[in-house]
């Protein structure tokens, strides 16, 4: 008989581990999406409960802890608006810095939008992932990283479910799929984010989601080495 | 910025030299005290106990409170062998200068590695990673795009690869040994960790801040070693990554004695001795050529020589910094013979000019810039900076010729070389009888013409009269 209790199991760092991850590309994903009213009033509770999930032992810590200082000094719908309408969606602008993959990897190497969007497609197929009409682009910084998250609610699962096998299964997806996507362009967008000088909130957050993709690509990575059977 | 120094304070020999040091009790088991002391965007140098306290609590402690725990200096005591008087100032102040001058990271820098394998078992337990800083390359100075593999070439763990003109880094591979940091050209690769500025800065702390003369070994920061009298550390992520041209800089810059410790004596698992051995054999053959004391850099803890002549150099740890170092060696021993050794970190290069066919494969290849093919109307010229050249020897890789003997580069300091730009060969270059633009050089036209042979020789002279616009179909 295991002596291991299935409840301990259930509460263990690892799946917190997990479901925290999970739980910050959702929280990046969603920050950068235009800003709703109603995100605006979760965004600072959202951000504390995934601290007490424990962020602590993590290298971007240090860039969440400063995101949690901007959060507690308040954000407002009005200027967020402005701000994200400026950074991000104004037509025309040179200026801009559009959070989708195809406008950074036609920068760096050309290819089209329609392509890259129908590769991604099928790859969320290969995923077990299919995009309702009411998804954001394929491309965008927002779908990829929900993609991401669905990955990471899979891995906690796979814990949950004491099967090692599995959860180097899905880190290895996590890992391919960042190093394939959002490690490759997330850091030129950060870049062309913060040329453009902008305020607390949104350079906080380009900073500490570049902060933390860049470490969960190797993170990733180490887990799957880590439980790989 | 101001580093703050905090030292565990559990023996009352701690605080021995550390002026403007706050003591904290129990620093070592419980680095969580850091947190409350707003230490935030400032440097911290921690003085803790060896073998007292865990890395990866002291980096999370840190990042709590905001700081970038690769940019912390920690300064390792050893309460079973007290220092000699002094001794814990002197490593403090040279941390404190390293810390100042710490470039900043970026999150690509962070290795993340997790202890030991996966149990069930280990479900319980947090995840808690160990970071390791790794190298990164800039694109944006980065020369492998002109075919430069320097890094390629000199990284032993094959983490490096070219593949279109790109370099691929594989962090997985890297055990951020700093061979390439030192090694690039273009100085297009970072590590945090090893930054040649704040290292520079360190010696020259510590050598500021010593009463008499120091020793200063260039030690790797996974090993460790016992020190003899009047010898101090300077840690690296493996002495490998030290040129020749360090060792003699920090002599330059006052240090009494230098040293690389090798990897067997440090008990380092990368043993990359060889690479070591031969910056220190340079070392002391520069001595040797500068008429120095060579006991100045002895092969174990020797007592510690008088200095020698010293000079402000400007920047000795960069790429070109040899060139700096030895200038200077030899305009203060008005020295005009040439040295050389293998791992002068400067390079001559040499051109068979009746051989080299003036293709400017190698100028394009050139890294640095130290080779440059210029013309003047129907003429050419190909030109060598010997102030420029780090001896890399990308140019004989890329020779077409080098069967021939056509390109060679050795590792040498050559005062006359060192004087200015040289030409190395002279040719013309063909016109096109239509359009009257450049053809090629006459060298290489000819050397076709030598290759294609009698058979093709109708073939050749229509190449050597039309440019490649005007040959039709």
């Amino acid at each position: 008989m295991n002596s291991f209790p299935r409840s301990a199991v259930i509460d263990g760092a690892w799946t917190s581990a997990a479901t925290l991850r999970q739980g910050l590309y959702r929280f990046f994903g969603e920050a950068l999406s235009p800003p709703t009213e109603g995100w605006v009033a979760v965004v600072e509770p959202a951000a504390r409960w995934l601290d007490t999930l424990g962020v602590e032992p993590f290298a971007f810590n240090r860039q969440w802890q400063q995101l949690l200082d901007v959060l507690a000094d308040g954000i407002e719908l009005g200027p967020l608006e402005s701000e994200y309408i400026r950074l991000f969606a104004t037509a025309m602008d040179p200026s801009v810095s559009p959070p989708t993959e195809s406008f950074y990897r036609a920068k760096a190497k050309g290819g089209g939008v329609a392509e890259l969007q129908a590769d991604l497609v099928r790859e969320y197929l290969a995923l077990g992932i299919s995009m309702t009409g009411k998804a954001d682009a394929p491309d965008h910084a927002a779908t990829e990283l929900e993609v991401m998250s669905m990955l990471c609610a899979q891995e906690a699962e796979a814990w949950n479910n004491g099967r090692l096998d599995l959860v180097s299964a899905m880190a290895g997806k996590q890992a391919k799929f960042l190093r394939r996507h959002l490690a490759v362009w997330f850091p030129m967008f950060k870049d062309h984010v913060l040329v453009a000088k902008p305020g607390p909130f949104y350079r906080s957050i380009v900073e500490t989601a570049h902060a933390f993709l860049a470490h969960d690509a190797d993170f990733a990575r180490a887990i799957e080495g880590a439980a790989s059977p | 910025m101001k580093a703050r120094v905090f030292y565990c304070a559990d023996d009352p020999s701690s605080a021995s030299g550390m002026d403007e040091a706050t003591g904290i009790e129990n620093l070592c088991e419980e680095p969580g005290q850091l947190g409350g002391l707003n230490t935030r965007d400032g440097h911290v140098v921690l003085a803790l106990h060896q073998g007292r306290f865990d890395l990866s609590r002291v980096q999370m402690a840190l990042r709590a409170d905001g700081v970038d725990p690769l940019g912390a200096q920690i300064v390792e005591m050893n309460p079973s062998r007290p220092p000699e008087p002094g001794w814990l100032g002197v490593q403090v102040k040279g941390a404190t200068a390293r810390g100042e001058a710490f470039p900043g990271s970026s999150p690509e820098h962070l290795k993340p590695s997790l202890a030991s394998r996966v149990s069930r078992r280990a479900f319980l337990r947090p995840p808690a990673p160990v970071y390791t800083a790794v190298p990164l390359i800039d694109p944006s100075t980065c020369a492998a795009d002109d075919g430069c593999k320097v890094c390629v070439v000199e990284c032993p763990q094959e983490a490096y690869r070219w593949q279109g003109g790109r370099i691929h880094f594989n962090k997985e591979a890297c055990h951020a040994c700093g061979r390439c940091v030192t090694a690039c050209p273009t100085m297009a690769i970072s590590d945090p960790t090893a930054s040649p500025a704040a290292l520079l800065a360190q010696v020259a702390a510590m050598i500021a801040a010593a009463e008499a003369p120091i020793g200063i070994a260039f030690l790797c920061s996974r090993g460790d070693v016992p020190l003899a009298d009047g010898w101090h550390t300077v840690s690296v992520p493996c002495t490998s990554m030290v040129p020749g041209s360090w060792l003699v800089a920090t002599l330059l810059l006052g240090a009494g004695s230098v040293r690389a410790v090798p990897c067997e004596e440090s008990g380092c698992a990368l043993i990359q001795d060889h690479k070591a051995a031969e910056a220190s054999a340079f070392a002391r053959a520069a001595a040797a050529w500068a008429g120095w004391d060579q006991s100045r850099l002895p092969r174990f803890f020797a007592p510690i020589s008088a200095p020698g002549p010293t000079a402000a150099l400007e920047s000795p740890f960069s790429v070109h910094g040899a060139v700096e170092v030895f200038t200077t060696v030899a305009d203060l021993g008005g020295i005009t013979d040439s040295l050389s050794a293998a791992g002068a970190g400067v390079g001559v290069v040499t051109i068979a000019a009746g051989v080299c066919t003036m293709c400017s494969q190698c100028v394009q290849v050139c890294p640095t810039g130290a080779l440059l093919s210029t013309s003047r109307g129907d003429s050419m010229s190909l030109t060598f900076d010997g102030r420029l050249c780090t001896g890399c020897g990308q140019c004989t890789l890329a020779c077409p010729e080098i069967a021939r003997g056509a390109i060679s580069v050795r590792s040498r300091i050559d005062p006359a070389s060192l004087a200015g730009r040289q030409t190395l060969n002279e040719g013309t270059v063909l016109r096109c009888e239509v359009c009257g633009k450049h053809i090629a050089p006459e060298r290489m036209l000819s050397r076709i013409s030598e290759i294609l042979g009698e058979e093709f020789a109708k073939t050749s002279a229509f190449l050597g009269r039309r440019c490649l616009d005007c040959r039709g179909g």
